[in-house]
């Protein structure tokens, strides 16, 4: 009787009866970003260039086959446009600044100055570990770049984390360690010896035996696709999946001894670097080499590729140090070391800095692939007490790791590791439920070898076989032609603009239509030349089966 | 027209007024057109040749221009009125139905089209959530219509008669004054117990009624005929006992029972059941004449019983009678119901809305129907809030600062280098240039320099390729004074050689230029050393790491390779024709030069552009099986569809924010939460057909108007937000 009440009170006439809502389990209390609906806060907008850098490509445009397909790509668009603001507003939240030494000369500063004027979370990043018993060592850090692996060439194995100095394991596998490199957490690592490759966990105990990758000379890991890749000293590359255990690939290069291996961290692509001055680029799809460049006319020392993956720097034997776009396959810059002195070992940082090391002195180059200005001195300088076997950038730390025979060295290099970390990517502070759950989220996400190629193709239509079948589709005279599907080519300096664009396509489409009519009225001419001729014949009747002729549009 | 006719005929000299009429006509004809022509359009008019006379007086016509005493033939000839008196031909079965159903078809259409926008828009909308939406049980009021106003003096007497009748339910109360003048003279107990009596023989009703519906749902042919029998035997008895007590209405009664009989042997439902044909057709076998008499007689009933459409067969007849008994029985009913009394109809049937005392059309306003509704408006509200919501809270206080890659960039180039060159001869010349400009000179000059001390081996042959004409320019500005506007000159001079040479050669390569790095930081005492070598042990340290090294084949090995490679891609064409085939094979056989297949035009050799970069033609088919073979449907160009997956999704990729935003579900649902079928109020205006009360200000028509509109403008909002979102 709750209603007549309600109806006798006032002029509402309708009344509604709602369950009750079960009180929430969790007290009621949330946690929103919403705002409140009565403050209004007027936004900047975004700066252009800022959008930009969060723009993934250019945008849309056209019609769909229907008009709701064309709106609801247009709202995509919207969406897309949202998210690219939004990433670029939420830049704000990266509060962490890249370091940088200023002034001229930097090089003139040392490790020792650094150290005296650093704060003391800097000071211990700086050290030297004297390990001058087992030889040359080689060198890894973890993804996160907490963790550092060594290999001592005389069978040293270390694992520790190098920022709380805290010891994994440390054994001897009394064998020649020919590299030694993490797998996709520190809980495991390989490392090349004499003869097989081996794999122990962070206790120090030996997990597999990889007897198919033998005379292993250098390791590396891809940690999106869980493949550990390995090339040896007989000419043979391998790709082997560890999630599973198996080898999903394995070439003979027949490029002979393979002691200078790299991968692209953007494509997954190996680089190869061989004595005869060429670098070879390496998916484990194919039998061959994807490509090959002739980068020096001399013994290949190094090859490094940079984070954004378009960069790659190359070192030889004649004394040379060139930088090479991997978009062109260019040459980019090229540097000449004075005589006696020749580059070595190369190692990009996240940044883009470049390590290069000429026997027991690395140098630090800025802005090595940029055309507006090549550097003739070094950023940084250091003089290490033995010949250099190692060079590799700490990730989100700017510390530059160095491997040589007489131990490890760790220094500093401001302004060379990633001042953000993305903890969903790779998390140096990451606790053991963590460590457990990327692990699982890594599994789940890792991406299939055949994905790997040279140009990104990933979301891409394969043109050939689309313009194939077009074309054998047009050829059919009873199905309605596909339409031009024409891909404009990019022109530089104004040539890509939208409206030369659509002239051009215009142009094409226009050209082709033109092709199409004057087919059918030489079609229609040859017919009506048969009509005359049909005419001054007798007894031509219209027949019934007429309608089954091919008509001619 | 027919009017004047009328008149013509009323009229008794129709004679003098032929005339007038006909001038009539025609200003009356002409007035007609010009109103009609006012609105501007001009209408065809039909003309009808011939006599320019209505068709109906057209006898008078005839006999007024003629002599009244001679009728002709041919003027008693009637005319065919072509197509007015004709009837329609009637429609086939066929046609018929074929109408029917377009009319149907169109009908539905006309309604489902209606939806189209709506359902549009809901597919449209990026995320449609019923969670917001309320889903209790909703109770809406009915309208309340126009109170009735007696016109007609009956009803009037009527109205008045009633008026002051206790039992009409006066709108603003529960009970009539019956009701409750009866509920207050009894006491609790009494009110109960009447109340429980009243239940009772309302029970008993209810199990009386489904009773007798379940008994004459009964099909049975047995339990038929067990009844019957048994109401014969009744009437028997009946009748029986009338021929004792009343016999003028036993003879009416058997009068009647006989006409009964007799019509029921009329109908053609008995053919061959009876005594009289059984023995007809028994006896038929020996007879000719009975067999064909009992055979006419069954051809007879057949052509008689034949269906037509209008017939009303016997089925019908029973389904008649059985109407008659409902209205009988519904009757009896509404008399148990007045028995019942008024004063508690209402407390057992609240729903009824009909109260039968009143007569029907003095109805009082009806009381709640139960609905469940869903409640628009309130989700609308609720959807504006969350839109609001969506956005985030980002302050705008000043930029952002800018990251860090972007500012070292920035910084590195506006830095000006360093002028540290210690060997540089050329700087203690003192020109003052442009740090780079200079930069540049001077390692061209060193480098020549080291060719012309005659350490060439060491020049890289790729480089040597490209930057020949470089070297050359830079010998030639050694040559001449170092000066800043010659050396400016020559810059340009390069430039346009290099190009020049680029365009000749077709290698897009721009010459890349070297830059020579210094041993920096080193120990001063080294570096005093390297220059004494430098200086004095030329010709001894002639024989360097990079001529050991250096191999002038590494080129060549090259080229070698990416040919064989490049023919190994391509595809091969092999002649198989044999030998001899074609030709003459006689004795004197001999090979011919073969034939090249037609004359065709070779395509001019390719420039290779990048001589030392070799890219496997086939890398991208491992690819290529995972690639999307053609553009999918909705997508008009490559470029469309491409850019639809330009931007990455996963968490991984993309920041948590984005993420959630490119992901959103399309549908929101809840646990358990109802999800309704769209109520058409909430969209389409809705007509209200009952006239409303005005009069009664606290109930109804105002209150219910103003819901409707809101419900209307809650619609239309939740369009608009729809569209916004």
């Amino acid at each position: 009787m709750a209603s007549s009440d309600n109806v006798q009170k006032g002029g509402k006439g309708k009344v509604r009866y709602f369950f009750p809502k079960e009180p929430d389990k969790n007290g009621g209390a949330k946690f929103s970003f919403s705002r409140r609906p009565n403050e209004r806060i007027e936004e900047q907008a975004v700066p252009k260039h800022k959008l930009k850098k969060w723009q993934k490509g250019e945008k849309a445009e056209g019609y769909a086959k229907t008009k709701f397909h064309t709106q609801k790509i247009q709202a995509q668009e919207e969406v897309f446009e949202t998210v690219a603001e939004k990433s670029a507003r939420s830049e704000l939240l990266c509060t962490e600044e890249a370091g940088e030494l200023e002034g001229e000369n930097t090089f003139q500063i040392s490790q020792h100055e650094i150290k005296a004027s650093a704060d003391e979370a800097t000071q211990q990043k700086i050290f030297d570990l004297r390990l001058d018993q087992f030889g040359p060592y080689r060198m890894d850090y973890t993804r996160n770049g907490r963790h550092l692996l060594l290999g001592g060439a005389k069978g040293h194995v270390a694992a520790f984390d190098w920022q709380s100095k805290k010891l994994h394991c440390e054994i001897n596998v009394m064998e020649t360690v020919n590299d030694v490199k993490w797998l996709h957490q520190e809980t495991m690592f390989a490392v090349a010896q004499k003869k097989w490759t081996y794999c122990y966990d962070n206790q120090g105990i030996e997990l597999h035996c990889l007897k198919h990758l033998d005379s292993v000379l250098r390791l590396e890991f891809l940690p999106y696709h869980f493949l550990l890749c390995s090339s040896s000293a007989k000419g043979y590359l391998s790709y082997l999946d560890v999630s599973i255990g198996k080898e999903i690939s394995g070439i003979a290069t027949k490029q002979g001894r393979l002691d200078i291996m790299t991968v692209n961290p953007q494509s997954a692509i190996v680089h190869l670097g061989h004595a005869n001055g060429t670098v070879t680029m390496w998916t484990p799809n194919m039998k061959e080499p994807a490509g090959k460049m002739l980068c020096h006319a001399s013994v290949l020392r190094d090859v490094a590729v940079d984070a954004t993956g378009r960069f790659m720097a190359t070192t030889s034997m004649d004394r040379r140090l060139k930088v090479f776009d991997l978009r062109m396959y260019r040459e980019l810059s090229r540097y000449q070391y004075n005589r006696k002195q020749c580059p070595g070992l190369l190692d990009f940082s996240q940044k883009g800095l470049l390590a290069v090391s000429r026997d027991n002195v690395v140098e630090l180059y800025r802005d090595m692939a940029t055309l507006s200005e090549r550097p003739e001195k070094p950023y940084l300088y250091h003089r290490c007490e033995r010949l250099i076997t190692d060079v590799a950038f700490c990730p989100y730390e700017d510390v530059l790791g160095l491997g040589h025979s007489w131990g490890f060295s760790s220094i500093v290099v401001p302004g060379a590791g990633e001042a953000n970390y993305d903890a969903l990517e790779a998390n140096p502070f990451q606790s053991k439920a963590q460590r457990k759950q990327t692990e699982v989220r890594m599994l789940l996400d890792k991406v299939h070898p055949e994905m790997i190629t040279l140009d990104s193709e990933i979301g891409k239509v394969d043109l050939q076989t689309a313009k194939e079948l077009q074309e054998e589709r047009n050829k059919k005279k009873y199905l309605k032609p596909d339409k031009i599907d024409f891909t404009p080519r990019h022109k530089m300096k104004g040539g890509s603009k939208a409206s030369k664009v659509q002239k051009r396509l215009k142009g094409v489409q226009e050209e082709n239509m033109r092709a199409k009519v004057r087919e059918i009225v030489r079609a229609k001419q040859a017919e009506g030349k048969f009509d005359a001729q049909n005419a001054k014949r007798k007894g031509e009747k219209a027949s019934a089966l007429d309608r089954f002729k091919k008509k001619i549009v | 027209m027919a009017h004047m006719a009328d008149e013509d005929i009323g009229m008794e000299s129709f004679d003098m007024s032929d005339d007038e009429d006909k001038v009539d006509d025609a200003a009356h004809g002409k007035l007609i057109s010009s109103i009609q022509s006012l609105d501007g359009k001009k209408k065809h008019k039909k003309t009808i040749r011939g006599i320019p006379v209505a068709p109906t007086n057209l006898d008078l016509v005839v006999h007024a221009n003629r002599d009244a005493s001679k009728i002709k033939a041919e003027d008693l000839k009637l005319r065919p009125n072509l197509g007015k008196t004709e009837l329609k031909k009637p429609m086939s079965s066929g046609e018929l139905e074929a109408a029917k159903r377009q009319i149907a078809r169109d009908s539905m259409v006309k309604e489902t089209t209606k939806w189209d926008p709506v359902v549009r828009e809901m597919r449209l909308a990026p995320q449609t959530s019923y969670t917001k939406r309320e889903h209790g049980i909703a109770l809406y009021e009915t309208l309340r219509p126009k109170q009735f106003v007696p016109r007609t003096p009956l009803e009037q007497e009527l109205y008045a008669a009633l008026g002051k009748s206790e039992d009409i339910l006066k709108p603003d109360k529960e009970m009539t004054v019956a009701e409750e003048k009866a509920l207050k003279a009894m006491s609790i107990k009494e009110a109960r117990a009447r109340r429980a009596e009243l239940m009772q023989h309302h029970e008993l009703l209810s199990r009386m009624e489904l009773k007798a519906k379940r008994l004459k749902r009964i099909k049975s042919k047995r339990y038929r005929k067990i009844l019957r029998k048994e109401k014969e035997a009744v009437d028997k008895k009946e009748l029986e006992q009338l021929r004792h007590t009343d016999p003028e209405a036993f003879m009416e009664r058997m009068e009647q029972l006989e006409r009964a009989r007799m019509e029921e042997r009329l109908t053609l439902k008995h053919r061959g059941g009876g005594k009289f044909s059984r023995l007809h057709k028994a006896y038929s076998k020996f007879d000719d004449k009975t067999r064909t008499a009992v055979q006419d007689m069954l051809q007879k009933s057949k052509e008689l019983t034949k269906k037509t459409h209008g017939d009303s067969s016997s089925d019908d007849e029973e389904e008649e009678e059985e109407k008659k008994k409902k209205d009988e029985e519904s009757a009896k009913a509404n008399d148990s119901d007045e028995d019942t009394g008024v004063s508690n109809q209402r407390a057992m049937s609240v729903g009824k809305s009909v109260s039968k005392l009143a007569g029907g059309w003095l109805d009082g306003p009806t009381k709640f129907v139960y609905t469940q509704k869903e409640a628009a408006s309130q989700n609308a509200a609720s959807g504006a809030d969350e839109v609001k919501g969506h956005r985030e809270v980002v302050e705008g206080q000043g930029a952002p600062p800018s990251s860090s890659e972007d500012g070292k960039l920035g910084n590195s180039s506006q830095k000006v280098l360093p002028d540290v060159n210690g060997l540089d001869s050329e700087d203690e010349t003192g020109l003052a240039e442009k740090p780079t400009t200079e930069k540049k000179v001077v390692s061209k000059k060193k480098r020549s320099a080291a060719e012309m001390a005659g350490s060439a081996d060491s020049e890289d042959p790729l480089a040597s390729i490209s930057t020949t004409t470089e070297e050359v320019v830079v010998e030639k500005s050694l040559s001449e004074e170092p000066k800043s506007k010659k050396r400016k000159k020559n810059k340009k001079k390069k430039g346009k050689e290099g190009a020049g040479e680029e365009v000749s050669e077709g290698a897009a390569d721009k010459p890349v230029r070297e830059t020579t790095l210094q041993a920096m930081g080193d120990d001063e005492r080294e570096k005093e050393m390297e220059e004494e070598e430098e200086d004095d042990g030329e010709g001894s340290m002639k024989v360097s790491m990079e001529e050991l090294f250096q191999d002038e084949d590494f080129l060549e090995e090259f080229a070698k390779d990416k040919a064989e490679l490049e023919a190994k891609s391509r595809p091969k064409v092999e002649d198989t024709t044999l030998p001899g085939w074609g030709a003459w094979a006689g004795p004197d056989y001999k090979e011919m030069p073969k034939k090249k297949a037609g004359n065709k035009k070779r395509p001019p050799k390719k420039v290779d552009k990048q001589p030392f970069v070799w890219l496997n033609p086939s890398r991208d088919e491992g690819i290529r099986k995972l690639q999307p073979k053609k553009v999918p449907f909705p997508y008009q160009s490559v470029t469309q569809y491409e850019a639809s997956l330009r931007q990455p999704v996963s968490r991984g990729l993309v920041r948590e924010t984005a993420t959630k935003l490119l992901t959103k579900p399309a549908v929101v649902t809840k646990l358990g939460h109802i999800i309704k079928a769209i109520d058409k109020e909430d969209y389409f205006e809705k007509k209200s057909t009952i006239e409303a009360d005005d009069e009664d200000k606290n109930f109804g028509v105002a209150a219910a108007k103003e819901g409707g509109a809101k419900r209307g403008s809650a619609g239309k909002q939740n369009n608009k937000r729809r569209s916004l979102r």
